[in-house]
């Protein structure tokens, strides 16, 4: 397979990227790690005007932390965040996630901006040209018909990133720039919830750092991945969870977020309604993990079918939160 | 598309300066077996799947098919043909051959390059740590377990 | 004395596959080649109307579009003689998604795959089967005008009604398996040019000479005006077994006389190679209350696809070895091979066996498990030995070491005491489960000669010159260490010319487990003439009968007296001399006798492989997820002529077995790339003792009979034997994926 044609550009410094995004009227599409991207360009899904490959600025790179947060910048990449022994000690779940991802090649070029700013996927959606051509173009090729659930008035392809659970797990914010400006968000706010457009990033923006606040107290985290083999898959179900205890063991706080589960990470809000303030109990968990049941929306376009997938949810779910509370120390 | 122009870029392979006048569309993976007929470096599927297009970028596996040619200028590329010198071969190869861990080949110069790249950085590995470093090369013919020797040897 | 066989020698390959210099069929260029792309179908089943490439042939850089018009021989090709159904640009009809249409030529693929984009094809959809048992309906709509039956297959033997009313139990059950892709690593590829008078193609194949004389026939010309040479040929598996590339490069060179080249992308490698054959495999097994089998009577019904390619050969495997390797007094088999309008299927590692084996491997599972005998000593109460006859009449009289290799296995079990199911804990349990398997070496009932030539030269080398095709497997090194051992020549002073149709005969396929005991006896062929031709050559410079001459040590002496000698090599240089090459012609046929159409009575192999295998195993009771843990398979190959490769062909076998039973499955339109097929990763893989038995073949070469695709057969029933015992459920249809397994716990929990 090969790239379409685009031209290319390589800013070295961030001004200069965000100026080059702003000059194109937002053709210029960023090129991270490029790893998810262009399979995506070689299957024809997408055809930049202008392809800017992010990987010569260098201030983009790096972890530092101050007393009260850490700030991974977007091109960090998935390598360093799981090595990194700060956010083993500090933030387990996040780099569970990052190991998770692939293969350690696959990991030595992804970054978190990447990864956080991948594409939803669909079999119906990801596939070359010779088995879309002569189909109608479907939700999230700008068409209005869903392969997967016929008849839907909506696009169902499915979000499997793997550091963005984990992240939202940890309350975490990433800073998205444009010329002359600079925004804050929590992460579940970079997620439209639509399949079609699941980043809600301008053309003109660009994801430039990540920031987790790091949290105080007893707590714990952990990020449970679901897949058949044990290497390269991207989920098919995924559980982040991040649990902060009092001296008397009782739950302070409580995030579950669910991954491969819809086409945007899936925040399971009954967790801190039925944990907080409780002791940390089997009946408990299951209420959560029936509660991230519910919230799961699944259909047949990955690679089991959606009616496994649902149930693995409450599984992971489980062990997300049991592990997260095995790993307080 | 209308205007995308070739580009002079220089590329650092194997200790050797090349310059190459190519799109910037091309990957390296391309570039390495089309302009340079460096064709150790193989194309399995072409979307990062099967680590047959592994080469060293800066002394990390990278895979080359899903890195544009122009964006590894100024990294130091390190493919098969670069490992041994004069057909003197690398202790790793020597490994692969004595132990067995060669039947079909095709996998075999992504998963030498994994395995030099592992042993540089802890050339004490244990079996899972060699494991774990290879996930990403899908081998179809030797069940990896005499691939897992022959980098374990290389280790001594 | 040189010493060959039996040792671990180096691969003689493995030197150029180290420094990634050996060039597969991807690797091939030349200069100036125009590439190829072929236009395919996006209809499972349809007519062709009309093509149009006038569109097409104005893009800048296309040099010739081809169509079924162009194709100046028989448009159809087919590995096997009476089922050559396939054609290489449709003609009339296209019958898969995938089927070629058409083929274009242009100096670079982006001009190729826009030309390819503007050739309008006229279809009239046509309804699509995609079901075997629905294709053999009555009145549904013909996929070949010859009918939707590709063939049928039967065993009969004794009495099967009197073998069931005699048996305490009967066990009835119907297994599944999918459709799998090889996934060699290496695409498809390869490139032609015109050269001599002749057109040649150097591409990665498992078969040369096979491919030469399709391609011959495809163009109308005589074999010997088409030259293919295997390169780099990077896993086979029986995928590179059908033409793919090689018949279009050669209609390109035939019309254009100019050097092209093409190269399967991984998708069309998935969309249109062939596939494993998906069985439905209906199984009646009665046994007494010890444990000895009465009856087996199995139903078999196997989906083709679009094309015959091997499905014939697959079908009358499946059914020869449906007892699998156990003695039963009465047999009835009843195979069936439907086309379907699903990719076709052909050869893969194992023709059938693998997913017949998985079936009587759990029959017998299910019978140890019920009659309440270890499931090893059930095997061992039924199994072949020294005299036993098959389900086909044959008696087996020398290398049977099926027994052998279940003492190894069990030897190994009890050793690490794999039946206490050390480790379990709640909701993850372990199990131990047992498989064996026979297979018999070569083609089934039919003439599979392989050729050789071995030539001494004057200065004490020779040449071995083969036919026969390295696909990974090991063939070039184990033929030179047979050629060394019997010529007594070191391995290095002998040179290899391989796979190249114009300086080899035919040595076969690459495929059932054939080239070490076959080809590996026309080695042994070739020397003996070659010592007839120094024989006769030293009656005349010694004055002595040939029969009083023995060949020794490089060297032919008088029995008479053991001082009156003369080297062999003088000999050569005297020949040469003469103008005289000596080189010795070999060529050997396993014996077998056609089986009866009617009742599959005959003699199928000349000798059998038979392995057993032990596969401990973990089931995650809440996902579903099977952990293989550690495996011991033994396999009996006659003689490990180099030990160290059989190893590694055993733990392939394992590897490739696990995907078989636990995740790989070719969904048609649905498995596109390699993101969709799963294959297991170094992090998926057990501990694994490769166990070697040699109950010598006195057939074989220095008694060895073959392993290759023995290696993978006792996985699958294994693993799944070992889920049963692990939490009580049977997989009924592989792969035994997540879901598979969650739901039939689910079925017993609910029970």
């Amino acid at each position: 397979m090969r790239l379409p044609s685009f031209n290319y550009l390589e800013p070295i410094t961030l001004t200069d990227a965000l100026n080059l995004m702003e000059e194109y009227h937002g053709r210029a599409q960023p090129l991270a790690g490029g790893t998810e991207l262009l399979p995506r360009m070689k299957l024809g899904l997408t055809h930049p005007t202008y392809l800017m490959s992010l990987k010569e600025i260098h201030e983009l790179k790096g972890i530092k932390s101050n007393k009260n947060e850490l700030y991974i910048g977007g091109m960090t990449s998935l390598r360093e965040i799981f090595l990194s022994t700060l956010l083993q000690q500090k933030f387990l779940a996040i780099s569970e996630a990052a190991g998770s991802v692939a293969a350690p090649p696959l990991r030595n070029m992804g970054t978190i901006a990447g990864n956080l700013c991948q594409d939803t996927r669909c079999f119906f959606y990801n596939q070359s040209y010779f088995w879309r051509r002569g189909l109608k173009p479907c939700f999230k090729a700008g068409g209005n018909v869903c392969y997967a659930v016929p008849g839907s008035k909506k696009c169902f392809s499915v979000y499997q990133g793997d550091l963005a659970p984990a992240l939202i797990a940890f309350n975490a914010k990433v800073r998205i720039e444009k010329k002359g400006s600079s925004r804050i968000i929590p992460i579940e706010e970079l997620f439209s919830g639509k399949g079609e457009k699941p980043i809600v990033i301008a053309d003109d923006e660009l994801l430039t750092q990540v920031i987790v606040p790091i949290p105080e107290g007893i707590y714990g985290s952990s990020y449970r991945k679901f897949r058949l083999r044990n290497a390269l898959d991207y989920p098919l179900v995924s559980a982040a969870a991040f649990l902060a205890i009092d001296s008397e063991k009782k739950v302070k706080s409580v995030k579950v977020v669910l991954g491969a589960a819809g086409p945007a990470p899936v925040i399971v809000k009954e967790a801190e309604d039925i944990l907080k303030g409780k002791k940390v109990e089997e009946s408990a968990i299951n209420e959560i993990a029936e509660a991230a049941y519910k919230r799961a929306q699944m259909v047949d376009n990955l690679g089991l079918p959606a009616s496994y997938r649902k149930k693995m949810v409450r599984v992971f779910t489980k062990r997300a939160i049991e592990n997260a509370f095995n790993s307080i120390k | 598309m209308k205007g995308m122009k070739k580009e002079l870029i220089t590329l650092r392979v194997n200790n050797e300066d090349y310059e190459i006048f190519t799109y910037p569309n091309k990957t390296l993976l391309e570039v390495l077996r089309e302009d340079l007929m460096l064709t150790g470096t193989k194309e399995g599927c072409s979307e990062g799947a099967c680590g047959t297009c592994t080469v060293l970028m800066d002394g990390k596996p990278i895979r080359s098919c899903l890195m544009l040619a122009v964006e590894a200028q100024g990294k130091d590329i390190t493919t098969i043909e670069g490992l041994s010198e004069d057909d003197e071969l690398h202790p790793i190869q020597k490994n692969f051959i004595e132990q067995g861990a060669i039947q079909c080949g095709f996998c075999t110069p992504g998963m030498i390059l994994t395995a030099k790249a592992l042993l540089d950085e802890n050339p004490r590995p244990t079996e899972d740590d060699i494991k774990v470093a290879i996930s990403g090369n899908v081998c179809r013919c030797t069940g990896y377990a005499k691939i897992v020797k022959a980098i374990k040897e290389s280790s001594k | 004395m040189v010493d060959f066989v039996g040792k671990d020698i180096l691969r003689v390959d493995a030197f150029d596959k180290a420094l990634g210099s050996i060039l597969y069929g991807p690797d091939q260029n030349i200069e100036g080649a125009l590439w190829l792309l072929a236009k395919r179908s996006p209809y499972p089943h349809a007519r062709i109307l009309s093509i149009d490439t006038s569109q097409a042939e104005t893009i800048d850089g296309v040099v010739r579009i081809f169509t079924a018009a162009d194709i100046p021989g028989e448009n159809s090709f087919g590995i096997i003689p009476v089922t050559k159904d396939q054609t290489l640009l449709a003609k009339d009809k296209v019958r898969y998604i995938g089927d070629a249409v058409a083929l274009v030529a242009a100096y670079d693929l982006k001009s190729a795959k826009e030309a390819v984009d503007k050739i309008k094809v006229n279809y009239e959809e046509l309804p699509a089967i995609y079901d075997p048992e629905e294709s053999l309906k009555k009145g549904r709509i013909l996929i070949h005008e010859k009918g939707n039956l590709l063939c049928s297959s039967r065993i009969i033997k004794g009495d099967i009604e009197k073998g069931f009313s005699n048996a305490d139990i009967i066990i009835e059950r119907e297994y599944r398996t999918s459709r799998l892709e090889h996934l060699s690593l290496e695409p498809e590829g390869g490139i032609g040019y015109f050269e001599d008078g002749r057109i040649v193609i150097i591409a990665s194949t498992q078969n040369p000479h096979y491919d030469r004389d399709d391609v011959a026939r495809l163009l109308g010309l005589s074999p010997d005006k088409v030259r293919v040479i295997q390169c780099g040929t990077g896993g086979g598996f029986g995928g590179k077994l059908d033409i793919s590339v090689q018949g279009f490069i050669g209609l390109a060179v035939y019309h254009l006389k100019r050097a092209v080249r093409m190269v399967y992308s991984r998708e069309e490698s998935f969309l249109t190679t062939a596939k494993r054959h998906p069985l439905i495999m209906r199984y009646k097994t009665g046994a007494k209350k010890d444990g000895k089998l009465t009856a087996v009577k199995v139903d078999i019904i196997g989906d083709t696809g679009a094309y015959a390619s091997y499905g014939l050969a697959v079908i009358m495997r499946a059914t020869v070895h449906a007892t699998g390797p156990y003695e039963v007094e009465n047999v009835y088999v009843d195979g069936k091979m439907a086309y379907t309008n699903l990719p076709w299927c052909g050869a893969m590692r194992g023709f059938g066996v693998p997913q017949i084996a998985f079936a009587h491997e759990s029959q017998m599972d299910i019978l140890a498990h019920e009659l309440n005998i270890d499931p090893i000593d059930i095997r061992l109460i039924n199994a072949f030995k020294k005299g036993s006859v098959t389900a086909t009449g044959q008696r087996l009289d020398h290398s049977v070491g099926i027994k052998e290799s279940l003492y190894k296995i069990k030897e190994i079990r009890d050793k690490y005491s794999w039946s206490k199911k050390k480790g379990e804990r709640l909701g993850t349990y372990i199990g131990v489960g047992v498989g064996s398997m026979w297979y018999g070496i070569g083609n089934t009932g039919v003439p599979n000669p392989s050729t050789a030539q071995v030539e001494l030269l004057p200065d004490g080398s020779a040449i071995l010159y083969t036919g026969a095709a390295e696909i990974g497997q090991g063939s070039d090194t184990i033929l030179l260490q047979i050629a060394s051992q019997r010529l007594g020549i070191a391995i290095d002073r002998i040179k290899l010319v391989r796979g190249d149709t114009l300086y080899t005969t035919n040595a076969g396929a690459t495929s059932a487990s054939r080239q070490t005991y076959i080809s590996g006896n026309a080695v042994m062929d070739s020397i003996d003439h070659l010592e007839d031709i120094l024989k006769a050559e030293a009656s005349e410079q010694m004055d002595l009968p040939s029969s009083e001459l023995i060949v020794k040590d490089g060297k032919i002496f008088s029995i008479k007296d053991s001082s009156k000698s003369i080297d062999i090599f003088e000999l050569v240089k005297i020949c040469n001399k003469n103008k005289v090459r000596v080189i010795g012609e070999g060529r050997f046929d396993p014996p077998t006798i056609k089986l009866d159409p009617e009742t599959g009575q005959g003699v199928p192999y000349a000798t059998y492989a038979f392995a057993s295998q032990v596969s401990r195993v973990e089931v995650d009771t809440f996902t579903g997820f099977i952990k293989v843990l550690n495996s011991a398979s033994a396999h009996d190959v006659g003689k490990a002529i180099n030990p160290k490769m059989v190893k590694g062909q055993i733990t392939s076998g394992v590897a490739m077995g696990i995907g078989m039973a636990l995740m790989e499955e070719f969904v048609p339109n649905k498995t596109k790339s390699l993101k969709d097929y799963y294959i297991p990763t170094s992090m998926d893989m057990p501990e694994i003792i490769p166990i070697i038995v040699e109950d010598k073949e006195p057939t074989g070469p220095f008694g060895a009979k073959g392993v290759g695709e023995p290696a993978l057969i006792p996985t699958a029933p294994a693993i799944i034997n070992g889920i049963y015992d692990a939490v009580g459920v049977r997989i009924t249809h592989l792969p035994a994926n997540l879901e598979r397994v969650i739901g039939e716990l689910l079925k017993k929990e609910g029970a």
